[in-house]
């Protein structure tokens, strides 16, 4: 058998590498590759000892290489979500449930959905105030969890009134969990996985109500949510879907579709402020009616502030062979998403945000990679982009967001995702009281231009 | 060049229609198309490679013209 080939790579307890993990993502990964090169060997709690990678024929390799050779994390969100989470799922099952999941997110629905996702906007945004800081993420959580309850459950009703107000803090909770081990004795219902279960047992019964609702109605395949997919998909068996299976189905879409995308958000508020003259031209853009820049300035976001940091597999074969290693059995492969998306081999100034980069070019979405890749590539990615491209644009026609001196945000772990620290801090004022928005009527030329800001030409 | 999709290895992750834009399009559930003919002008072979060797399934296959 081949001999096991690792990357050079730091000594500490586990513990105490983990703790640098999770207290400061990004720099410590940036840390440990300015000391042992683009690959590097870590010992961190939940996945123990993995390779890290950020070299981008080995990511494509990883990325490419078939379920025989390596599966999903383990343990993965499915601690959290439940097993019956795209998370969880492995090989064919995990294919199926995948296809099954696509048309919700993609296609003719996807465009059905920029009006809703609009009218969410235009409700959040009303409570913004003008002329004093305020930090836009809460505000950007709000517009992506009613836009992903509508997608999932379809109509309004007294659940998903309460929904939106359980799952922020089950989220929230959730996502600080799954980074820490589940305990093996019952610390009680005042614990955090404690206070966890509390929340879940509440979810279950709500999307139980939901389930038995929808099945009453009788207008199951007139609908085109994803509880109403779920409920009438069958196996090849043709048994149903269980209600548990597809409580965590819809739990996963909640939240995965939800705080990364606002924190996105929250981070291409962060930018802009930073770069007037970005944020003049994406103005302009919009007011015409545009959307190339915008596009551009999204996947640029995306680039230089991806919200998560890490996504992985498991070697499943008994060596794994990934460009210079040969990684045992159970041995994790960490792809370091922040770390290729700086190399400067690859997007030249790295550092510099730089929409105009991405404005004649798709990137290759094996060295762009903020919702990972190969088969078990974000479901939603297309759902996020366009969700990303409608709460920007109408934020622009509304808002004039008011350029900014200060210096960057940091980076805040909150578990999962990576946030600006002081969660997107913004000033807006709002555009033209009371006019109409272009699209509903003729609006003189140049009558923004007193509310311009910042930036010379 | 030619460029046609396996319908069958096709799971809708849509790289094709993101990444190559004029040849590949959506269906109405997100599966990945090929628009019109599938014939590929020299100035979009470039898309359409990086098109196949991003598709996941392996379900883009690009022919020469014989």
């Amino acid at each position: 058998m081949t001999t096991v080939t690792l990357p050079p790579g730091p000594s500490a307890p586990r513990f105490v590498q983990g703790a640098y993990a999770l207290a400061t993502p990004l720099r410590g990964m940036r840390r440990l590759r300015a000391r042992y090169g683009d690959a590097f060997t870590v010992n961190v709690p939940i996945f123990g000892r993995a390779v890290v990678i950020s070299d981008s024929a080995e990511i494509k390799q990883l990325f490419t290489a078939g379920p025989d050779l390596v599966g999903n994390l383990e343990p993965n969100l499915g601690r959290v979500l439940g097993p019956g989470s795209l998370f969880a799922l492995t090989g064919e099952e995990h294919r199926k449930q995948r296809k099954l999941l696509v048309p919700p997110f993609h296609g003719r629905r996807l465009a059905a959905y920029e009006k809703i996702i609009e009218e969410e906007t235009v409700r959040e945004l009303a409570s913004w105030p003008q002329g004093r800081a305020f930090a836009t993420l809460p505000s950007m959580m709000r517009v992506t969890l009613g836009a992903i309850l509508r997608a999932v459950f379809g109509a309004d009703g007294d659940e998903l009134a309460r929904l939106r107000e359980l799952l922020p803090s089950a989220v929230t909770l959730g996502s600080r969990l799954a980074v820490l081990p589940i305990p093996h004795t019952d610390l009680g219902r005042w614990s955090p996985w404690g206070r966890f279960w509390v929340m879940r047992r509440e979810y279950d019964a709500i999307v139980e109500r939901l389930i038995d609702k929808a099945v009453r109605g009788g207008d199951l395949d007139e609908r085109e949510d994803v509880l109403a997919l779920l409920l009438q998909s069958r196996y090849d068996d043709g048994s149903a879907m269980s209600h548990d299976q597809i409580a965590d189905q819809l739990l996963t879409l909640l939240s995965a579709g939800h705080e990364t995308t606002a924190t996105t958000l929250a981070w291409a508020v962060e930018r802009l402020r930073r770069h007037p003259t970005v944020l003049r031209e994406l103005v302009e853009e919009a007011d015409a009616g545009g959307s190339a820049l915008r596009q551009a300035t999204i996947v640029e976001v995306q680039r230089t502030r991806p919200v998560i940091d890490l996504v992985g597999r498991q070697v499943k074969a008994d060596r794994f062979q990934l460009g210079r290693w040969t990684l045992p059995k159970g041995y994790m492969a960490l792809v370091g998403i922040s770390l290729i998306h700086d190399d400067e081999s690859l997007f030249p100034d790295a550092r510099a945000f730089d929409p105009s980069r991405f404005l004649d070019a798709r990137p290759d979405l094996y060295q762009w990679i903020p919702f990972g890749g190969g088969t078990r590539r974000c479901i939603g990615a297309a759902f996020a982009n366009m969700e990303m491209d409608v709460v920007l644009r109408t934020l622009l026609r509304d808002f004039t967001l008011v350029p900014t001196t200060e210096r960057a945000e940091r980076w805040h772990s909150r578990g999962i995702a990576n946030a600006p620290a002081k969660g997107g801090r913004a000033v807006v004022r709002r555009r033209v009281p009371g006019e109409r928005p272009p699209d509903e009527g003729p609006r003189p030329s140049g009558a923004y231009a007193d509310l311009q800001t910042g930036g010379t030409r | 060049m030619n460029v046609e999709i396996d319908s069958v290895r096709c799971h809708g992750h849509g790289r094709c229609y993101d990444l190559a834009p004029g040849l590949f399009g959506e269906d109405d559930e997100g599966y990945g198309k090929v628009l019109g003919d599938g014939a590929v002008s020299p100035d979009e072979e470039h898309d359409a490679r990086l098109a196949a060797v991003n598709c996941p399934e392996g379900a883009i296959d690009l022919r020469k013209e014989s």
